[in-house]
């Protein structure tokens, strides 16, 4: 598997590609609305930083956990003289340690991501934006991943109060190419990240390889998982158009058929179906699983589905 | 449909045009979809599906395409619709005005009222393209309507008349309809009126719409005044209705009654009246019908004093019997002249009586010629014949009222080479006896019978002809003898200063702009002129409107059926042009295009 900074980075030779039109990643208004929400994380979640999210393991300074007795070997300093002043026995006070957890936010960029009007890929860029924009203003830290087949190029761990424009200089150079691979997506997240952390998936999930094979695995191993479901108007209520050849856009494959009504509720049914077998595989291993369109409204989204999913509150 | 452009139809080249290209990006038609994931099985039950639903379907845009092309080349042909199947109908109608279609019908309506409410009718069946045109008899005095026009201003305009107090013979109404078939052959002639009117051509219709009355009138009004100051007053009524009926009759000097008498009238019969009078220096005598009946306007009659003397110049052979005719009547001073006139009318005189003489030349004025024997303006006298049993061809002119001639034996008359415009009054068989034509300002009145050489002076209708002839020219030129009056619709000469003033029968006084006069209205007028006041007497005093008889009504709608559809190439007027509409809904099918298909795109 291979790690790439950014997938088809522009050439330092040529001028980048515009993106399409698109709105900016995240505007000072919602900024605003953001502030007020946070990223929730499951108690399994670890962090090897301090940070302001009170953890599992004592230790620390800030955040007072219980009294014990004491036992020789204690650090002297901790002792609390004022309950041996009443009581004439010797207590300890013990902290909780406060610890930074991360948020890897796994967004797919394969060329599929790239249609639908408004295109999928802008979409997810914004809702990855925002999640890493919570994660931060969490005192967490976040991760973001953007995946073209088996690759995955990584962004630096941004800590703290994110800055915007790293994670624009990051998200915004990437433009749709290549097939899905969601197995090998998160097996490099796996390799890339050793903490129990929260994985956010984005992704339209039209691929038959492992995806679910690979939220398996990082579920076994105790991590946060959520994923996204993003597909476009046009895959949820697609025209009839008569007939016409399906080309597939990560595949060199196609279909020759009529797109009438009798076709159209078939691909109804297999949509829902599709839909259906996520939600219950992930309802079966304590995944959250959130689906939208590209074309609702990006706000109610984020304030309205991601709230009702419980990945935000 | 006609297409005024033809060439555009080459602009229809470009629908297989279409066609084909449609076909070929139909067959590399593809579309990029996210993933065939879900597609799959669709294409794979299409692929399984029964034949029919493989079957390659129409495009909507493909058929918007042919259609945007056909309607603009249907706009780059300027196709028009044509008035072809439906041609203009043109109707003439020869309108009775005369005053018996005054006459009240057993339902209540007035003849006229009947007419008018079934040409309404009549017109409410006519497209709007038809064209409708008039002809009234009398003809009007104050306005012409001859133009054509549509149904309704026709029926506008017939909304407007109302019959005249004028006679009109049935010979004049088939005049006016066969002028008017000659005017227009491809028109339809209807000759509206109440009664019959025999010897219509093919294709004029009659729409007649008179019905049994019951009628009372005042047909002969005459006075003769004798040296003692006596008056002889003759008062004739006729009966219109089959059933006898009686009324009181009264005389009336300037208002004064003189007398009455009960007069019974038998059945279609006529009844006279003989008053002897006083009436004294009275200027204005008024026969008066009591009781009501269904035509009023004859039942009461007028004669004026007249104030002049009538003078009459006489050239030619001396006649007993003429002469006599003329002595008798009132009012009357014939000056025989010892060689012809330069002019046909001396100046002086009122009317020229040229007997067994003819004029030598037509100049203006009132001429009567009697046998002739030489030409007359156009008018050649031909060989003469035994004439065969004489009859009166035109009962209602004011020249033959009264005059009978049926069964007369006349002699030898001559068969005339007539002029154009002659106007027979009687007939001797085929030939011509009396009749009338104007030359110029000249007024001729020709007479083939001679009076010397026939049994004529012997029949009372002799003297009437001759008093009707001198009462003519009493009307046409001055008031002249005792009394005497004017038909409705006739003109009179009017002596009168500048600023004279006429004072009608129903009280309205207007000034008097010209020298003659033309009243529809029977009555009795009234001339102010500084402080002379001249009386002016208009009497129907017509049998023929008195008795006028019911004829057989045909419906119009019948009519309308029968006349049909007469066109011309005139009437295959373009009617609709399509090539402006066809090119709108062009652009709409683009604009409609448009959206779907940047629809479909953005669907895809």
């Amino acid at each position: 598997m291979r790690d790439t900074q950014s997938p088809r980075a522009p050439a330092a030779s040529a001028p980048p590609p515009r993106p399409p039109q698109s709105p900016a990643l995240l505007d000072p208004d919602f900024l605003r609305k953001l502030d007020l929400l946070e990223v929730l994380f499951k108690r399994n979640v670890v962090g090897r930083r301090e940070g302001d999210r009170p953890g599992h393991q004592r230790g620390g300074r800030t955040e007072f956990a219980e009294h014990r007795e004491y036992t020789p070997g204690d650090d002297l300093r901790y002792l609390d003289w004022n309950i041996y002043g009443r009581t004439d026995r010797l207590f300890v006070k013990e902290f909780t340690k406060q610890e930074a957890v991360l948020a890897c936010v796994l967004l797919d960029a394969s060329a599929s991501m790239g249609l639908g009007q408004p295109r999928k890929l802008e979409y997810a860029k914004r809702l990855a934006a925002a999640l890493a924009y919570l994660a931060g203003v969490g005192g967490n830290e976040a991760l973001l991943g953007a995946f073209q087949g088996p690759s995955v190029a990584w962004s630096p761990r941004f800590a703290g109060r994110p800055d915007l424009q790293g994670l624009a200089a990051f998200l915004e150079p990437i433009q749709p190419a290549g097939p899905t691979d969601l197995l090998a997506a998160l097996r490099a997240l796996r390799e890339r990240v050793h903490e129990r952390s929260l994985v956010i998936l984005i992704s339209d999930l039209l691929e038959e390889g492992g995806g679910r094979r690979g939220l398996r695995l990082l579920g076994s191993q105790r991590f946060d998982l959520s994923v996204l479901h993003v597909l476009s108007p046009q895959e949820l209520h697609p025209p009839a158009i008569g007939p016409v050849r399906l080309r597939d856009s990560e595949a060199d494959t196609a279909e020759d058929l009529a797109v009438d009504a009798d076709a159209l509720r078939l691909y109804a049914d297999r949509l829902n179906a599709f839909c259906e077998g996520w939600r219950a595989f992930c309802q079966r291993h304590d995944i959250r699983f959130i689906e939208t369109s590209s074309a609702a409204p990006f706000e109610e989204c984020v304030l309205g589905y991601l709230r009702r999913g419980g990945l935000v509150r | 449909m006609t297409l005024l452009q033809p060439l555009g139809l080459l602009a229809l080249a470009a629908v297989p045009v279409l066609v084909a290209l449609s076909l070929w990006r139909w067959r590399r038609r593809e579309v990029i979809v996210s993933s065939l994931l879900l597609w799959r099985d669709v294409a794979a039950a299409w692929r399984h599906a029964p034949h029919a639903r493989r079957r390659r379907q129409l495009d909507p845009l493909l058929i918007l395409r042919v259609a945007v092309a056909l309607a603009l080349a249907g706009a780059l042909c300027a196709p028009v619709l044509l008035r072809a199947a439906r041609a203009t109908r043109r109707l003439i109608v020869v309108l009775d005005r005369s005053a018996s279609m005054a006459t009240r019908r057993p339902d209540g309506l007035t003849r006229w009222r009947a007419a008018r409410d079934e040409l309404l009718k009549l017109l409410v069946q006519l497209d709007a393209a038809d064209r409708v045109e008039f002809a009234t008899v009398p003809p009007l005095a104050d306005r012409a309507i001859g133009a054509e026009r549509g149904p309704r201003d026709a029926a506008s305009l017939i909304l407007t008349l109302e019959p005249s107090d004028a006679a009109a013979e049935p010979a004049d109404l088939r005049r006016a309809a066969l002028e008017a078939q000659a005017r227009q052959p491809a028109a339809r002639v209807l000759v509206v009126t109440d009664a019959p009117v025999p010897g219509l051509p093919p294709g004029v219709a009659l729409l007649a719409t008179g019905a049994p009355a019951r009628n009372l009138g005042i047909t002969t009004f005459a006075a003769r005044p004798y040296p003692d100051g006596r008056t002889e007053v003759l008062i004739a009524v006729a009966n219109a209705s089959p059933a006898a009926a009686a009324a009181q009759v009264a005389l009336r000097a300037d208002g004064r009654e003189l007398g009455r008498r009960r007069v019974d009238v038998a059945g279609a019969a006529t009844a006279r009246v003989i008053f002897e009078a006083r009436p004294a220096a009275a200027a204005v005598l008024e026969a008066r019908l009591d009781g009501a009946d269904d035509l009023p306007v004859d039942d009461r009659a007028w004669l004026a004093r007249r104030s002049e003397r009538l003078r009459i110049a006489w050239v030619g052979d001396e006649c007993y019997y003429l002469r006599r005719a003329l002595a008798v009547q009132d009012g009357v001073e014939v000056v025989e002249l010892p060689a012809p006139p330069d002019a046909a009318v001396p100046d002086g005189f009122d009317l020229a009586l040229y007997y067994r003489a003819a004029p030598r030349r037509l100049a203006a004025g009132s001429l009567v010629v009697v046998a002739p024997g030489a030409p007359v303006g156009a008018l050649r006298p031909g060989p003469l014949a035994e004439a065969a049993p004489a009859s009166v061809v035109a009962r209602r002119d004011p020249l033959m009222a009264a005059v009978r001639l049926e069964g007369l034996a006349l002699g030898r008359v001559p068969r005339p080479a007539l002029p154009g415009g002659f106007e027979t009054l009687a007939t001797a068989g085929d030939v011509p006896l009396i009749g009338r034509w104007r030359d110029g300002a000249a007024t001729v009145v020709y007479v083939g019978v001679d009076p010397a050489s026939s049994a004529w002076p012997l029949d009372p209708s002799f003297p009437i002809f001759w008093a009707n002839v001198v009462a003519s020219a009493a009307r046409q030129g001055q008031q002249a003898g005792s009394f005497g009056c004017s038909r409705p619709g006739q003109a009179v000469a009017i002596r009168a200063g500048p600023e004279a003033a006429l004072i009608e029968p129903g009280g309205d006084r207007r000034p008097l702009t010209a020298d003659a006069l033309r009243p529809e209205r029977a009555g009795l007028y009234r001339v102010v002129s500084g402080a002379q006041e001249t009386p002016v007497a208009v009497s129907l005093l017509s049998e023929s409107e008195t008795r006028a008889a019911a004829a057989e009504a045909r419906p119009p709608a019948a009519f309308l059926a029968a006349t049909g559809g007469t066109a011309t190439a005139a009437d295959a007027v373009a009617t609709w042009r399509l090539g402006g509409w066809l090119a709108l809904l062009g652009l709409g099918l683009v604009l409609l295009h448009g959206g779907l298909s940047a629809r479909a795109r953005q669907r895809v």
